[in-house]
């Protein structure tokens, strides 16, 4: 919230001292535009858990971007979008009836969560693109605060006696992510105020701020958990290819 | 008698033309109201042109072929119309019109249309028919002839190509013999042989119109022994209008005199094209053929004594010819052919001495040659050795005379005049051009003599030791020789171009106007050449200018359509149907931007819009020599006083020219997306089948906006983009132009 208050605080800012410049496609230089990414999940699970016996399966985000063309060159943009995924790990619990072997769980996680980012988006008016319209070369930092939830737990226990139950998982099933991502992309201005873009979109995942998993056990649940979200997310939203139609003003 | 009367009455009238005026050639301009045809569609004529073709019952190829030929003539000679380089309602054209209605009174012509007769303003010796019922006979042609008899067999000749629709047919049998389908004889023809069949028939024609035009001129009373001197026009076109040697002497003074090595002793002499050529390959047979073909029918028709050269009016033949002479200056000015403007103006001068515009030409055409000649990238087109007769003359000076002499040998000139007529605002303009072109070849006035050349005296001979009279030291000798070389005609001649004239106050004035901008010029230049310059032009380029002008015109905004995937790349209807939209589009956005714009395009005109029709085309010209000029430094135009006249008129010195060139291209190996994906990287299969099957769009977009008056200029666009030429695209771009000339 507090970094959405300061984008917006920073774009007014820059709003009043830009009459110098060449406003966006005829004088409109705001743009909000729904986008949907996708991309195939290669043998990873999804959302739907559809798992790597669908080659078709698709990994989503759907997205609400706001810009402003801030010069002929140049466009600011702030996004809220909202990604989910599926993860599957291995967690192993002490058995209740021995504390020397171990129940394990083969779990299923519904990875989602809200998401921020801002992104710098270039045109390159020789090549016929005047910010908001045409070809376009984006930078974005992009923010996810993820959640789990275990859709599934398959036990396998420790003496094949399911009677006793097993012990809770510890693991704290959230999951943040600052991610550094590159796109290119066109947008398509049509009768004067729509706007169609189609864009791919590859994006590296340098941080991982809720955990260290650097020091990845595979004998400590939440380290295996940030461990496979993180390489989940790799996977998730490396390259994803996005549509989107939108409304300028 | 009749004849002689008419030829002296001529002579006469010529020679009462005032010698003592202050006369002026001004340019031939359309008058009256626009004919229907120069502002009806393309489309609508070529809509025409179809139904009739399907009224007919031939073949469907045919058709097909008619239809192809209606659609390419219609619009590619409508451009010729609009063009501003067809005079309609003008003396010439008029003229010309009464003369083919002698040709047609006893003997009508099939026609479904009226014929028209227009002069063309071009330099050319040419005449030419279409089928749709226009005849356009060049100025250049008219200027060669010698009577209205010469005309009106040319005329005959044109009206037989009318009458026969030999156009089409030439078209319908080029195109069969394109398209023959293999299995015909013509199937293994070569494409020489095809070629020499089109020429074969083109041929036929010719001889045709030649025979049936002669025929013509037999049923009236024009007379005919003058008709073989037609061929001689064709075989010598390549000369002027008159073959006089040229008098070096009006480009010189009592002390300046240009080198004898800049003039030849003795000119090539006059042959002219061979009229006995083998013409196998060519569209008309060598003019041999047609004299003896002409010869053999005037045999056996002798002029009877109620002939006669002129049918309409001998004064006004002189009139027309006259006109089309002095139209000639300027044609060639416009088209930077400087020698032949300067040889055309001095051989009207002989008969108007004091005709103020035919100097002005010469100056100007000297003035634009010394431009043209210190531009680093000039390079003389052609060869003097290849002129013939007492042209060569001036061929053979401006190609002998070093780039930095012509400067001198242009403002000499220029001067002078500008000095007789201190209000032409056009000669001012020029003589602070080359004042400043003078001031970039020499630093200072120093390297000129304000004082008369002495005399060089001969160098006198050793001395005995035993004779009283003194050797010449080696400084003696030097001194004679500098002398020597600054006398006329010596190696630095042109020191003296201004003698008296270095001290004169307002000679001084522009010369120091002329260091000024020579050093404010030369900083500048520096400056975009450092690190600095180069990386402050290219932010500019990105960022886009700010030029704070409220008020422009927009003339003839353009518009092209292409599509390499046809074999007639030009897409004339779309090109006709975007150029509307185009406009509309400029309108669109001109009230979005602010920007106050004035639309002057010869597709939106009305009958009554002559003046702007003409307007339109000294703009566009003025806007060609610009466009030839680009690289000169900042140079007026040939008709810059109409010009700086048009602007006050539109309240505005700014006009602009944009355009869009659309096409469509090929879409050649782009299917290898496809394999090319699924070998590399399989997700990105939807993204590679996208790009293949995507169709291929190229835009060039140009907008360029000239200060008139000045000549300086904004490129703000010249850009090719990938994309198709949508409304948003061109919409855009047009938007970030106005923008750009409208904010401060």
């Amino acid at each position: 919230m507090k970094h959405q208050t300061f984008l917006w605080a920073l774009l007014l800012g820059m709003a009043s001292g830009l009459s110098a410049q060449a406003p966006g496609y005829l004088g409109k230089r705001f743009f909000v535009k729904p986008e949907f990414s996708s991309m195939f999940a290669l043998s990873n699970p999804t959302a739907d858990y559809v798992g790597s016996a669908d080659p078709f399966a698709l990994n989503v985000r759907y997205g609400l971007q706001l810009g402003y063309a801030l010069s002929r060159r140049s466009a600011l943009t702030v996004e809220a979008s909202y990604m989910k995924t599926g993860m599957v790990m291995s967690a192993y619990t002490p058995s209740i009836q021995n504390n020397s072997s171990s129940d394990v769980h083969d779990l299923l996680y519904s990875l989602g969560g809200p998401e921020i980012g801002i992104s710098l988006q270039t045109y390159n008016p020789l090549r016929g693109s005047i910010a908001p319209m045409g070809f376009f070369t984006a930078w974005r930092l992009r923010m996810a605060f993820l959640n789990g939830i275990v859709q599934e737990d398959r036990i396998t226990y420790a003496n094949g006696d399911a009677s006793a139950g097993t012990r809770p998982l510890d693991i704290n099933p959230s999951y943040n992510q600052l991610t550094l991502g590159v796109e290119l992309g066109q947008n398509i201005v049509v009768a004067d105020r729509l706007v169609l873009s189609i864009s791919a979109e590859a994006n590296i995942p340098p941080f991982n701020l809720s955990s260290d998993n650097s020091n990845y056990d595979s004998g400590d649940g939440q380290s295996v958990f940030d461990y496979v979200a993180a390489d989940r997310m790799r996977w998730h939203s490396w390259f994803m290819v996005k549509i989107g139609a939108g409304y300028l003003f | 008698m009749k004849n002689i009367v008419q030829f002296i009455t001529a002579i006469l009238i010529v020679s009462a033309l005032p010698l003592g005026a202050q006369e002026s050639h001004q340019p031939l301009v359309a008058t009256g109201k626009i004919p229907a045809e120069f502002i009806t569609a393309s489309k609508a004529k070529y809509s025409r042109a179809i139904k009739e073709t399907s009224k007919s019952k031939k073949p469907r190829k045919e058709v097909k072929a008619r239809n192809r030929f209606a659609l390419e003539s219609n619009f590619i000679l409508d451009d010729l119309l609009r063009s501003g380089r067809v005079l309609f309602n003008d003396e010439v054209s008029t003229y010309l019109g009464e003369v083919a209605t002698t040709l047609t009174t006893s003997k009508p012509l099939a026609l479904k249309t009226p014929l028209r007769v227009y002069a063309l303003r071009s330099s050319a010796v040419n005449a030419f028919a279409t089928d749709r019922g226009e005849v356009f006979v060049t100025l250049g042609l008219l200027a060669q002839l010698e009577n209205e008899a010469q005309l009106a067999y040319i005329l005959a000749h044109e009206l037989t190509h009318v009458e026969k629709k030999h156009a089409l047919n030439f078209y319908l049998k080029a195109d069969k013999l394109d398209k023959n389908d293999g299995r015909s004889v013509l199937g293994r023809t070569s494409s020489d042989d095809k070629l020499l069949e089109a020429c074969a028939f083109s041929k036929e024609q010719e001889n045709e119109a030649d025979r049936i035009g002669l025929e013509r001129i037999l049923g009236t009373k024009y007379r005919t022994a003058s008709l073989p001197v037609v061929f001689d026009v064709l075989q010598y076109s390549s000369l002027p209008f008159d073959d006089v040697p040229f008098d070096r002497s009006s480009l010189e003074s009592e002390h300046y005199r240009i080198p004898d090595a800049y003039w030849l002793e003795q000119v090539k002499p006059i042959e002219g094209e061979a009229d006995d050529k083998d013409d196998k390959h060519h569209s008309h047979p060598n003019l041999k053929s047609r004299r003896e073909a002409m010869q053999t029918v005037l045999a056996k028709h002798a002029d009877g004594p109620d002939k006669s050269d002129y049918l309409v009016s001998a004064e006004r033949f002189v009139r027309v010819r006259s006109l089309a002479r002095n139209e000639l200056p300027l044609l060639y000015l416009h088209a930077d052919r400087h020698a032949e403007a300067i040889y055309s103006a001095s051989l009207l001068l002989h008969a108007h001495p004091n005709d103020f515009g035919l100097k002005k030409c010469i100056a100007k055409a000297l003035y634009l040659h010394a431009k043209f000649r210190n531009d680093d990238d000039y390079r003389f087109d052609g060869d003097y050795k290849d002129i013939e007769g007492q042209s060569q003359q001036l061929f053979h000076l401006f190609e002998k005379m070093p780039a930095t002499e012509a400067i001198v040998l242009a403002l000499h000139y220029v001067w002078r005049l500008h000095r007789e007529n201190p209000d032409d605002a056009e000669l001012k303009i020029v003589t602070e051009d080359l004042f400043f072109e003078l001031a970039r070849a020499h630093d200072k006035l120093d390297a000129f003599s304000n004082d008369a050349p002495a005399v060089a005296e001969a160098a006198a001979p050793v001395a005995d030791t035993a004779v009283s009279k003194p050797a010449l030291s080696k400084y003696d000798r030097i001194r004679q020789q500098k002398t020597a070389e600054a006398a006329p005609g010596g190696a630095r001649y042109w020191s003296h171009a201004f003698v008296g004239q270095l001290h004169d106050e307002t000679f001084q004035q522009y010369w120091k106007a002329a260091e000024k901008r020579r050093d404010d010029y030369t900083k500048a230049a520096k400056y975009f050449d450092t690190p600095k310059g180069r990386r402050q032009f290219k932010r500019d380029r990105k960022d886009g200018l700010s030029l704070g002008i409220p008020k422009i015109a927009i003339v003839n905004p353009f518009y092209l359509k292409l599509d390499e995937r046809k074999d007639q790349a030009v897409q004339h209807i779309e090109t006709e149907d975007g150029q509307e939209r185009f406009r509309s589009l400029i309108r669109e956005v001109s009230a979005i931007s602010g920007l106050k714009t004035t639309l002057l395009d010869v597709g939106t005109l009305k009958e009554n819009d002559t003046e702007t029709f003409n307007d339109i085309r000294f703009l566009n010209e003025w806007f060609a020599e610009q466009g030839r000029h680009f690289d000169l430094t900042l140079t007026p135009g040939t008709q810059q006083e109409r010009i700086n006249a048009i602007a006050k008129k539109y309240g505005t010195d700014y006009f602009l020219w944009t355009g869009v060139i659309s096409l469509r291209e090929k879409k050649g190996k782009d299917w290898l997306y496809i394999p090319a994906s699924l070998l590399l990287f399989a997700p990105t299969l939807p993204l590679a089948t996208y790009l293949a099957v995507k169709p291929k769009y190229e835009m060039l977009h140009y907008t360029m906006l000239y200060d008139v008056r000045t000549g300086r200029h904004q490129v703000l666009k010249f850009e090719t983009f990938q994309h198709r030429d949508t409304d948003a695209m061109v919409k855009a771009h047009l938007y970030d132009a106005f923008v750009q000339i409208k904010r401060k």
